[in-house]
Formats: C-alpha cells, structure tokens, sequence
C-alpha cells in the first residue's frame, strides 16, 4: 500500500513538475527555449528581439511590395528568413523597386539620397526579423540608424522609414494613428476653406459692387 | 478723426510674427520641394539645405518664443481680455450670428450688420494662430531634435509629428496667403492696405460703417480716447512697400507651391 503510494506520488511529481532542461536551456520566453530547429523552422524565440511592446507595431515590408498570400506559414514567410529572397526565380536580374516599388518611395531616398543596401545591406539580405539582421530591432538602432544620427535609441528606431501613403487604406490598416490624424488634418483643412474660400470671393465682390453704386460705402 | 485700434507692443508683435512666417514659409517649402529647381534656388539662398534647416529651426522657435511672450503680455497687461466681452477676443454667441447677418450682406439679403470692436474673422484669424502654433511649433520642437525627442516619446510618433506640421503648413499658409492677404490688402474700403496693423489707428468713417456697436460705446463717457498720433508720412509709405513685399512673396510661394501640389498632390 505505502509502495503504491510512493509510486503514485513520484509518477505525480514526474508528470506536474517542470522537465529538468527548462533550467539547462537557455531560456527568456513563456513559450518555449532556444531551441536548435529554430534556423530551419522559422520559429524564433521571443530571445531573439525586443519584447514585443517595445517594437514597432507596424510592418516593416514597405507600402506597395509585392507578397504572396498571407496565409504562408511563420517558416516560409519572408519577414524571418536567413535570406529573405531565397529562391526568388531570376533575382540577381530583379532591382528592387522591381518588388518593392512603394517602398522605394520613402523620405530617406528622396531626400537624402540613401540607397536600400545602405540599410538593408548586403547579398544575402536578412529578414528584419532575422536574428542577424541588421534591421532586427534588437540592433537597428544602433547598427542602421545611428550610422546618421548619432545617438539614435530603440526608440527612435520604431521610426517608420516605409511609412504608408498617410491618406491611403493602407495606412488605415498598418498606421492607425497617422491615418486618424492626417484624415483629421484634411478635414479641418478642407472645412476652413470650404467656408472662407466662398466668404472671402463673395466679400470682395460685394465690396466692388457696393462701392461702385454708392461710392464709398461698404 | 481716427480711433486707437491697436497698441504698438500689438503691431510690433504683429509685424515679427509676419516676418518669421515668411522666412518659415520660405525656408519650409525649400525643404518640402529640396528635389524641384526652385526648393534649390531657395535653399541657395540660405547656402544650401543645412543653412535651410538651421533657419527654419530658428524660425519656428522664436515663433513659439513670440506666441507664448504675447500670452504672458496679455496676461499682465489685460487679463480681462480673457473675459468675453466687447472688447475680448474671446468668442461669443453673437459672432455666429454676425456671421450669418455678414453673409447675408454679402448676398444682398439684409443690410451690414452692426459689428463691435472685434469681428467673428478677426477672432478667427487670431485663434487660428494659437492652434497653429500649437500643431505646428508642437510637431516642429519634436522634430528639432529628433533623436533627443525619441528619448522621451515613441519614435513613431516623429511620422506623425511630420504629417501634422506638413498639414498644418499648408492650412496657414493657404489661409494667411489667399484669405487674411485678401481681406486686409484687396477689398475694396481697405485697398492696398489696411493700415489699422502698421499705425494703431482706424478712421471714425470706417467704424461708423463697419462697426456701429463699436462707435455706440465709443460715444459712451470712458470710451476709448482718438487716436492723435498717426504715423508720418513716410514710416506709412514704407510700410505699404514693406506690406506689398510680404503678400507678393506669399502669393509667388502660393503659386508656386499650388501647381506641386496639383502636379504630385499633397
């Protein structure tokens, strides 16, 4: 009877007790270790960026890129891959803005004149969410944007460089925040000239007229 | 006869802060249009797009510095101005329906209404500069020092800092060069320029007309004294040169800026 008990009791602790390796392993995530499928998988651990409330919300592809359908597994998709264009038929021939065409479009190229490779880097470009990229937001900040400006934080780097037109569907999906403002923005816009436009052309013509009739009253 | 209208600390105020929106202006569009032939050809005016940006960032921080020493001047010198009245700026129920008698005018419909001191298109013009500034000189001392500001707020918030001063530019612009230019310098009775900014003082003619409301309390005991001592001549002269320099450069801007806007939109 005891024996039995004891049995039931170690099989017990076996069962409900944490597995030995969790202590082993290198270990940060609620989910699950490091572990070594990981590079084949595309499963990365939470180990290898930011905490999620530290990075930036909003996708980092670029408005206007082409991309395959959404239900691609996390392994196949392009966000979290060693080489983000592995086995992309006729790539050393693509530019590119051949697929990225929206996201060539940015503040940074046109202003500035910054080429993608002087962010992105060189072949084989990493998936920013790679664990050695150099865009992963773990680093970013200090391996991209502080290249320019000295001193840039995590936090300056959840700047959106690819940052949707600010009126477009797009941004209203992606960028919530800026949608809301610039669609406020316009619509102030519009409304004080919709009402003055008209006010002030209708002004002045009564003015012309009036003067005209009486001579010098308005 | 002429009746005092504005102080000088008022017109001096005035007359700085249509100087800094100008060289804002100026040096604003020469970054937003940095790739065109003409955002070049301003820049080189102030020795390329760095001497651009140093400016504008000058700019706009003596603008904000302006706004709030006047803020501080209304609060020492006519804190009762913040008590809506007929001499505050503060809006009241009867500018709407000013407004809608003004339009009526306008239409032909009714006779000019009887205004007092302060019309509801001056009070706009004058608290569209404390929203302006507040969006703009906002988003602007954010994106001063952009790394230093994501220290303290999220770095995406600079994109939307961008939007809204970019938004909020052309909305001051667009109004301070095609509305407030307009009423102040085109209109028939003010044509080519309403000088009540540069001396302080407004014709009695002009309030009798205009203003009724206005002229009944001046005629009241303890109305305010006429306005005696009008600028000279000359100083009025210089003046309207200096007035017509400012609104031609707002509307070449104006021009300039409206066919890129209509080529590659806002």
């Amino acid at each position: 009877m005891r024996v039995r008990t004891i049995a039931l009791l170690v099989l017990g602790l076996a069962l409900t007790a944490p597995p030995w390796a969790w202590s082993q392993g290198e270990y940060s995530s609620r989910r699950t270790g490091y572990q070594p499928y990981e590079a084949s998988s595309g499963q990365y651990d939470d180990t290898e960026v930011l905490p999620r409330q530290r990075q930036s919300e909003f996708q980092r592809l670029g408005p206007g890129t082409v991309q395959g359908p959404q239900s691609q597994s996390r392994a196949r998709n392009r966000m979290f891959l060693a080489d983000s264009h592995a086995g992309i038929p006729y790539y050393r021939f693509k530019k590119c803005e051949d697929c990225h065409a929206g996201a060539a479009r940015n503040s940074h190229a046109e202003h500035a004149g910054i080429t993608c490779r002087q962010c992105h880097g060189p072949e084989p470009v990493a998936s920013v969410n790679h664990f050695f990229s150099r865009l992963n937001p773990a680093r970013k900040h200090a391996y991209v944007c502080a290249k320019c400006h000295e001193g840039a934080g995590a936090s300056f780097a959840t700047f959106v460089v690819h940052q949707p037109a600010p009126l477009s569907e797009e941004a209203a999906k992606e960028f919530r925040a800026l949608s809301w403002v610039s669609w406020g923005m316009s619509a102030l816009l519009l409304g004080v000239f919709l009402l003055f436009v008209p006010h002030t052309a209708l002004w002045l013509l009564r003015e012309y007229r009036e003067r005209s009739r009486k001579g010098g009253q308005p | 006869m002429n009746i005092r209208r504005f102080t000088l600390t008022q017109r001096v105020f005035h007359a700085l802060m249509a100087f800094c929106f100008m060289a804002q202006s100026i040096t604003g569009l020469a970054r937003l249009y940095a790739e065109n032939a003409w955002g070049a050809r301003l820049a080189a005016l102030f020795g390329g797009q760095e001497g651009v940006l140093a400016a504008h960032k000058a700019g706009g921080i003596v603008m904000v510095v302006l706004l709030l020493a006047h803020v501080v001047h209304v609060l020492v010198t006519s804190p009762r101005g913040l008590i809506p009245g007929p001499d505050s700026m503060m809006p009241r129920i009867r500018d709407v329906s000013d407004f809608f008698k003004h339009v009526g005018w306008m239409l032909g419909m009714n006779k000019h209404p009887s205004l007092d001191r302060f019309a509801y298109w001056e009070k706009f013009d004058y608290w569209a500069v404390f929203w302006g500034v507040a969006i703009i000189g906002g988003s602007g001392l954010l994106l001063v020092d952009p790394v230093a500001s994501a220290r303290y707020v999220p770095g995406w918030w600079l994109n939307i800092a961008l939007a809204l001063h970019h938004d909020e530019a052309f909305l001051a612009m667009g109004y301070i060069f095609l509305i407030h230019f307009t009423v102040a310098h085109l209109r028939r009775s003010r044509f080519p320029m309403d000088m009540a900014m540069v001396d302080g003082c407004i014709p009695m003619e002009e309030v009798r007309l205009e203003r009724g409301d206005w002229e009944a309390r001046l005629e009241a005991p303890g109305g305010a004294g006429a306005c005696t001592a009008r600028m000279a001549p000359a100083g009025r002269s210089l003046a309207l040169i200096a007035g017509w320099a400012v609104v031609l450069c707002g509307w070449l801007l104006a021009f300039w800026a409206l066919g890129e806007v209509f080529r590659h939109g806002l």
